[in-house]
């Protein structure tokens, strides 16, 4: 049986530390190079489906350049017996250039077309990436093979019986399914097992393996869906040590006379309302927030 | 004790030697497999070792009763073999020398049958039925001796009190005075000698050549460094006992089992099923095994596994706090062949207990050992004009004199935060211009080395030096003991030679050349808690009591066990990530013996310490719970 687990290269960004607007306060070391965490569950499914069945193997497949090449070696270490990838040749950054990726449709199609020639009998692909959060090409993939799809599974198991499989999902709120679906079938995985460790034999010889490439044949299908903007986030209020208010009183004075810079201004305004509100207004007229008196005249 | 041998005894003689030759030879051909050529001993140890008994003496008893063995054994034995070349001695000289052999026979006889009594009242089945034998010839050898010696006074009939030999006129009192017996008695005192010696390789009195000679191939340079597999030629750490180095085999051949590492351990203590003896016993177990089945053949197959005798619980209870490696006395370290062992499971088998899976890959991925990644490392510092050489473009900030290498804890653990900012505190007040690495740090990968993953660790340091070097550091200073050990001890091996000190060295150092003044009291009474990695590893133990001397209107109140002695927290050796599920938690273990100097501030120098003994008191639920508190947070507390 021969499963194929896809696996995306993310650039997981995690921080935005940066000052400049043109990155969207991204730098360099605000993100780290990765394997999609769901991929690496839905390899460790199919890694204990070999462990417990003969004459199982466990290909992955990727697309795109090696933007985390160590991570998928590492994956590749952990047990699984080939490396695929589609079009390494592409030359983008898909964090900082999210339009450079190809949309589920497309993607779904070049997978498919991949799947089809390395002729696997099962495909597992995770039930969504980090970095993009779509979680269609599972389903895509599926409806372009004319497979069965279950997504978000938890667990798979091959029933001797039937010959069939038999997959486990979480249907929310602690309720659990085992489906039995046929086989050749896709899946998509959802978090819930941890891969294995690599040895550092296989650690070794995953340093060395070159990644097969898959050829394209003719072309893929034209992008149906065009991400037109995207807005990431602002940076997060930066964390200014204040005094632990949960401190002795002590200590909070302490704290503030030694080393913590935090420096709050600003008066009380008291009187009566009328008086409190001109206050405010003063205070945003001094400091540029209302430009001028012309809501007065 | 004739000068004049005859052919037969010579005979007899040989044929002891040569089996006890043959004996060390099959042993020492094991040993040589692994052996690297042109290692250095050391004379001084060896002799401070052997003749004084240093090490062996702390235990005082047995230490005793050891020494006189010893020397019971060594002065009669160069006496007889001078007396072979039948030097003629004026009569003053002789008979000092007779008072001498007699003093010596009595020490042996003493500290042998003290031993002996010893042995028999242990409930123990480890030590007793082994070490049986060669205690029983060596009383044959000295009753025998002292019976032929009182025989032959007998038979003189010198009457009076002989000053010369003391214990062989008591003897004389009950040996009849008959030649034959006294012959009887050489024979016996003869063939007792020889079996003893022929002996030698192969029962317990092994240690008699191999101590001696582990002392004197005592690891140089770091104390309890870690071997270094060759990873790119698959070595992956011990899987059977033809993986250990040849001085690692060495030091289980020296090993008598006398058990101060099991005294020690907190892991034993604290009713973990680890014991460094059983550790060392095994490896020792499983060589003779080896060495049963022939000439060892490369392929190890039929090798027994370490793991099956030393178990996951065992492997993995190891602190790593060095206790059993400070007080063996003959320089045996068992804390190398566990980490050894656990390389096996992690890079071998892939076997690493999965509480500790997330912390290592969060070390892979992020670099740190809490997963919050580079991007946030400095965060700690934010706001606090601290210079920082990764980001900042500013040549200028790039010229400094010391690095600050805050690690993992102190950059991230809220609590040793703390710890960091006390330091920037104290360096800032002391004018010295430092900086810290920022986001470009990394890990010092401690942790995965202890853990056994070598591969990640060097992967780590590498990171840490082409930053170093990128940065011309040449000084740095250490908030947390175990990136000393790592950065000092071990990043040279990696080609990365630094000055490395910890911070209450250069505290210290500060205080003393008054940059900075103690001014304001923060506690009574002080105790202090040795960090392993810093007292044992480093042999820091003064800066951190001198900077408690130095806080005005404390009283510094030591533990029971301190110093060299010092008990560990538990946090070492990855235990930090590990579960405690067997026997007693460590650190409540220590927290109730500090508990017990009724101190109210709790100091020590190791971020790991900080938070374990403060669980540690916590728990406790005592009705005041003293605080636990870095010494460099003292220091930042008491300059105001």
């Amino acid at each position: 049986m021969h499963i194929i687990v896809c696996a995306k290269q993310i650039r997981h960004t995690y921080a935005r530390t940066g000052t400049s607007p043109d990155t969207h306060y991204i730098e360099d070391w605000d993100g780290v190079y990765r394997v999609n965490p769901h991929d690496e569950a839905a390899l460790e499914l199919a890694l204990r489906l070999k462990d417990k069945h003969e004459g199982v193997t466990v290909s992955l497949l990727t697309m795109g350049p090696m933007i985390a090449e160590n991570e998928l070696r590492r994956c590749l270490a952990t047990g699984a017996d080939n490396l695929y990838q589609i079009d390494g040749n592409d030359e983008h950054n898909p964090d900082l250039e999210p339009f450079d990726q190809p949309d589920p449709w497309e993607k779904s199609d070049r997978l498919a077309r991949a799947a089809k020639s390395l002729e696997a009998d099962l495909v597992l692909c995770g039930k969504e990436s980090l970095d993009k959060g779509n979680g269609q090409v599972g389903a895509l993939l599926a409806n372009r093979l004319a497979r069965p799809f279950v997504s978000a599974i938890t667990d798979l198991n091959l029933a001797e019986s039937d010959g069939q499989v038999r997959v486990q999902r979480s249907a929310g709120r602690g309720v659990r399914e085992i489906i039995a679906c046929q086989m050749p079938a896709v899946f998509s995985v959802d978090l819930g097992v941890d891969l294995r460790l690599p040895s550092l034999k296989r650690r070794q010889w995953a340093e060395e393996y070159p990644p097969r490439p898959v050829e394209r044949d003719g072309e893929s299908a034209p992008p149906r869906l065009v991400c037109k903007h995207r807005f990431q986030p602002r940076p997060r209020p930066k964390l200014i040590p204040a005094p632990d208010s949960r401190q002795h009183a002590y200590d909070r004075i302490m704290q503030l006379l030694t080393g913590s810079t935090v420096e709050k201004k600003g008066e009380m305004l008291t009187g009566t309302p009328e008086s409190q509100v001109e206050g405010i207004l003063a205070f945003l007229k001094t400091n540029g927030f209302l430009e001028s008196d012309r809501s007065d005249e | 004790m004739k000068a004049l041998l005859t052919s037969f005894d010579l005979l007899v003689i040989a044929l002891a030697f040569l089996i006890m030759g043959l004996g060390l030879a099959r042993r020492w051909a094991l040993w040589r497999e692994n052996k690297p050529a042109g290692i250095a001993g050391n004379w001084q140890g060896l002799m401070a070792s052997v003749l004084a008994h240093r090490g062996i003496l702390d235990r005082p008893a047995v230490g005793l009763g050891h020494l006189g063995a010893f020397w019971g054994v060594v002065i009669p034995l160069l006496v007889i073999i001078v007396a072979q070349f039948g030097f003629i001695i004026p009569q003053a000289p002789a008979r000092l020398l007779s008072l001498i052999q007699d003093l010596a026979g009595a020490a042996l006889l003493i500290g042998t049958v003290y031993l002996l009594v010893r042995r028999l009242g242990r409930e123990e089945t480890e030590g007793p039925a082994r070490t049986l034998l060669p205690i029983i010839l060596l009383l044959v050898i000295v009753i025998s001796g002292y019976l032929a010696a009182g025989a032959r006074m007998s038979i003189l009939e010198t009457g009076g009190f002989p000053w010369s030999s003391p214990f062989g006129w008591l003897f004389s009192l009950i040996a009849p005075a008959s030649p034959v017996f006294m012959q009887m008695m050489i024979r016996l005192h003869f063939l007792a000698v020889l079996l003893l010696i022929a002996a030698i390789p192969y029962t317990f009195m092994r240690h008699a050549v191999a101590s001696p000679l582990n002392v004197f191939y005592r690891k140089q340079g770091p104390r309890a460094a870690l071997t270094q597999p060759a990873l790119e030629r698959g070595a992956v750490g011990a899987r059977t006992v033809k993986d250990l180095s040849w001085k690692q085999m060495l030091d289980a051949e020296a090993c008598v089992a006398c058990g101060r590492c099991d005294e020690n351990c907190p892991a034993t203590i604290s009713g973990k099923p680890l014991s460094p003896r059983k550790v060392i016993r095994t490896i020792r177990e499983q060589l003779e095994t080896v060495q049963t089945q022939g000439k060892p053949s490369g392929n190890g197959a039929a090798l027994p596994l370490l793991e099956n005798d030393v178990t996951a619980d065992e492997m993995w209870a190891c602190t790593s706090c060095m206790a059993c490696v400070e007080h063996c006395p003959v320089a045996i370290e068992p804390l190398d062949k566990i980490i050894d062992m656990r390389r096996y499971q992690v890079m071998g088998k892939a076997h690493l207990p999965s509480e500790a899976r997330p912390m290592l890959r969060d070390l892979e991925i992020y670099g740190d050992v809490q997963g919050k990644g580079a991007a946030y490392r400095a965060d700690w510092a934010m706001h606090r004009d601290i210079p920082e050489l990764g980001r900042s473009a500013n040549p200028e900030a790039a010229d400094v004199d010391v690095l600050l290498y805050v690690g993992c804890s102190g950059a991230f653990h809220p609590r040793n935060q703390e710890t960091s900012r006390a330091m920037a505190k104290i360096l800032k007040a002391a004018g010295i211009r430092f900086a810290i690495l920022g986001s470009e740090e990394c890990c010092c990968g401690d942790p995965a080395r202890r853990l056994g993953d070598e591969a990640l660790f060097r992967r780590l340091a590498r990171q840490n030096i082409i930053k170093f070097e990128q940065h011309q550091v040449k000084k740095i200073v250490t908030l947390c003991p175990h990136c000393l050990n790592t950065l000092k001890n071990e990043y040279p091996e990696l080609g990365c030679q630094l000055e490395v000190v910890h911070a209450t060295e250069m505290v210290t150092e500060l205080i003393r050349d008054k940059r900075i003044t103690l001014k304001y009291p923060v506690a009574d009474k002080i105790t202090l808690h040795d960090a392993c990695y810093l007292g044992r590893y480093n042999q820091v133990y003064q800066p951190p009591r001198d900077i408690c001397r130095a806080v005005p209107g404390a009283a510094l109140e030591e533990t029971e066990r301190n110093q060299e002695k010092g008990f560990c927290c538990g946090g070492g050796g990855g235990r930090m990530w590990l579960h405690e599920n067997i026997g007693e938690n460590i650190n409540v273990v220590r927290a109730q013996e500090i508990a017990a100097t009724e101190a109210d501030l709790i100091g020590t120098a190791c971020p790991y310490c900080l938070v374990m003994l403060d669980d540690g008191v916590k728990s406790l639920e005592m009705e005041k719970t003293p605080k636990v508190a870095d010494v460099i947070d003292i220091v930042a507390d008491a300059l105001g």
